[in-house]
């Protein structure tokens, strides 16, 4: 234990007087380790921005669809007992019904369309919408008279920002007309077109709409992605036939296609790797011609007791010392780039909604490769240095 | 009491130490020397009988020999069997002119080397058959250099070179180094230069740490190798005082390899490596044989006149 302690204390104080010159060494290293970890991260968080892009048209894993064939032989609050008594029946409890509105609002140029979406409170996690400002809609929002609506950027801009929760906004529908309450604003997730949610149990109170506007009305549930097909198969099952008419079921998850940035992030990996060998290359050569500059003060050390393996040992650690300290150093430097706000700031753009965290498996293959780099480029100086003569090399 | 083994009969009766050809050169040398009378007998090349170890001694060689192959593939044989006995304490200076082997014997006695043939006792231990880790080890722990040209590390503070040997010892000398480096720099004279680099010192005080540094282990032989080569008269003379009172006061013994005659009288007991043998002389009879087989110039520079 104490010779490892005592390796490492030689092989800092090794860096220290040789500062300078392993620094310039090191700074192919750094920069590797820097592209490498930057482009596993900035890959990982991109994967992560369209994956959420994704979720925020298609729903997170899995969402599975049901939807009434017919229409007309029931009523709407009949099919949505029906479903939701199927749903209770398999336990599926993160679940919302989805319909899409006409709606027309008033704005700064005159009344303008736009389609509203008429959701359950539950909607907000399934499709990870979060509000910038404002809030989602609660369950207490399906009785109000002035329904609540959440609008996304675009609509609450057209719409000349209106107080959230407090300033009622004009809707028309045909001839009609009401007003309602804007309560919270989300990002504009699919594109700069103005778009609302509502509560699905006011809904009927917006202007022009009757239960014609509900007949695409959807039913979904958020499932476990390995249990779709099962779940898909039991509802199909249960809700072919049922007093009020047969559903379709659907779902939106194709086990095997959840990668779409592999080919893009092995090839940036496989340029990191590259630049990593010319590091480790330039490092060696640089170590090698170092270890004939040090043959002298590896005699005075041998001459002093240390053995063959110690000098190795101290050589490798000297290497191995460097590089991790220039991968943590590439390391941050890539977490810094990734986390600046100018990156986030696109990462946003491509409809990241949730930051994730920097992908730990970046930060640890950066780490391990510059490891790697240390221990390559070290072996064959450490053991050219354990072969010097020592009285020669005291005399030379 | 240790001495070189004394002649024991004319050089006819010795048993011939090499098989293989004699270089004209050593043949030559080797002659000068029987030719001034200081050969001694045919080194003993067998095992020393158990009854002639010498408990008491901290080295202890009987009939070292070491020979190297050439390119030519003939055998050059540097060490013909090297007689001595070191004691604790002891004070010994080995004098040969340049190309006598003293490199070759120190490398020997500094455990650096492997004998060709003969007994190496270290501490009553054949060290030959160690390994080379126990070697290292025993090296570190019992053995302190001094070089010519004081091989401190550049770029350290003399703390930091006197701390260096610690780097290779024990847990407790590893943590306790600072505190150990310390105490010999000041006994050196060097406690106020201690965060000084070598190139900040001179060459005498470069020299002090050096010797701090030899001794910061406490060993039991302080192997000299031309300690006052790169010096003045005036400061070779104080480190080699310093050097003798510091090996008197821990009781270690002081090998010191020189060709410098002066250097060599400060010693108890001068031994002339001659022609790969060690011959038991006093300084001036050293003398007059380094003048003998070197000619009068060389003489000069070996009293360094």
């Amino acid at each position: 234990m104490t010779a490892l302690i005592a390796s490492l204390v030689e092989a800092y104080g090794e860096l220290r007087v040789n500062g300078l010159r392993i620094l310039l060494a090191l700074l192919g290293v750094a920069f590797s380790v820097f592209t490498l970890t930057a482009t596993l991260g900035a890959g990982g968080m991109l994967g992560a921005a369209i994956q959420q892009s994704n979720e925020a048209s298609n729903g997170r894993p899995a969402i599975v669809t049901v939807q009434a064939s017919d229409t007309t032989s029931s009523t709407r609050a009949e099919r949505d007992a029906a479903v939701a008594e199927t749903f209770d029946v398999m336990g599926i409890e993160q679940r919302s019904r989805r319909a899409s509105l006409p709606i027309g609002i008033q704005t700064l140029q005159g009344v303008m369309s736009m389609q509203i979406t008429a959701v359950d409170p539950a909607y907000a996690e399934m499709y990870r919408v979060r509000p910038d400002a404002g809030r989602w809609l609660a369950d207490s929002d399906q009785d109000r008279l002035a329904p609540a609506i959440v609008v996304n950027q675009t609509a609450y801009a057209t719409m000349g920002r209106p107080d959230l929760g407090s300033e009622a906004v004009d809707l028309y529908g045909g001839e009609a007309h009401s007003t309602a309450i804007v309560i919270g604003v989300v990002p504009d997730s699919q594109g700069p077109y103005p778009m609302a949610y509502t509560a699905v149990g006011s809904a009927a109170e917006l202007p022009g709409i009757d239960e014609s506007a509900f007949s695409s009305q959807e039913y979904l549930a958020w499932i476990p992605p390995e249990m779709t097909e099962q779940i898909s198969n039991a509802l199909t099952t249960r809700l072919s036939s049922t007093p009020t008419g047969t559903y379709n079921v659907y779902s939106n998850y194709w086990p095997g296609s959840d990668d779409p940035f592999r080919i893009l992030s092995t090839a940036l990996i496989a340029i990191a790797a590259v630049i990593l060998i010319l590091g480790a290359m330039g490092l060696l050569n640089i170590a090698l011609v170092t270890v004939r500059y040090r043959v002298r003060e590896i005699g005075i050390r041998r001459s002093y007791g240390a053995t063959g393996g110690r000098i190795f040992f101290g050589v490798l650690m000297e290497s191995v010392v460097a590089t991790v300290i220039a991968g943590i150093v590439g390391v941050l430097g890539a977490v810094a780039l990734v986390r600046s706000p100018m990156v986030l700031d696109y990462f946003k753009g491509v409809g990241l909604v949730d930051l994730p965290p920097f992908p730990a498996s970046a930060v640890i293959t950066g780490l391990v490769a510059a490891t790697a780099v240390g221990i390559l480029a070290g072996a064959l100086p450490a053991l050219i240095a354990t072969r010097i003569k020592v009285i020669d090399a005291i005399r030379s | 009491m240790s001495t070189a083994v004394p002649p024991r009969g004319p050089a006819e009766d010795r048993p011939e130490l090499a098989t293989e050809q004699f270089e004209p050169a050593d043949r030559e040398r080797f002659d000068t020397a029987a030719a001034i009378g200081l050969l001694p007998a045919e080194p003993e090349t067998a095992p020393i009988p158990v009854a002639d170890v010498d408990p008491s001694a901290l080295l202890q060689l009987r009939g070292l020999t070491r020979s190297v192959r050439l390119p030519s593939r003939d055998m050059l044989h540097i060490l013909r069997g090297v007689d001595l006995t070191v004691h604790p304490g002891d004070h010994v200076a080995i004098v040969g002119r340049s190309g006598s082997g003293k490199s070759t014997l120190l490398n020997l006695l500094g455990l650096i080397d492997r004998q060709t043939t003969g007994d190496l006792l270290f501490q009553g231990h054949e060290v030959s058959r160690l390994s080379d880790r126990r070697r290292a080890r025993l090296r570190g722990a019992s053995i302190g250099f001094v070089f010519q040209q004081f091989n401190l590390l550049d770029g350290r503070t003399a703390l930091e070179n006197v701390m260096m040997p610690m780097m290779y010892g024990t847990a407790r000398q590893f943590w306790g180094r600072e505190k150990a480096a310390m105490e010999m720099l000041d006994r050196v004279g060097l406690a106020g230069r201690a965060h000084q680099k070598p190139n900040r010192l001179s060459g005498g005080e470069q020299q002090r740490v050096a010797v701090a540094r030899a001794l910061v282990r406490r060993p039991t032989l302080i192997l000299a190798d031309e300690p006052t080569g790169a010096l003045d008269v005036t400061t070779g003379e104080a480190i080699m005082s310093l050097l003798d009172e510091i090996a008197r006061d821990s009781d270690a013994a002081l090998v010191t390899i020189t060709h410098d005659l002066q250097v060599a009288r400060l010693s108890h007991r001068s031994y002339l490596l001659d022609g790969g043998v060690l011959h038991d002389v006093d300084t001036s009879a050293a003398h007059s044989a380094l003048a003998a087989t070197e000619g009068i110039r060389a003489g000069r520079e070996a009293v360094g006149a």
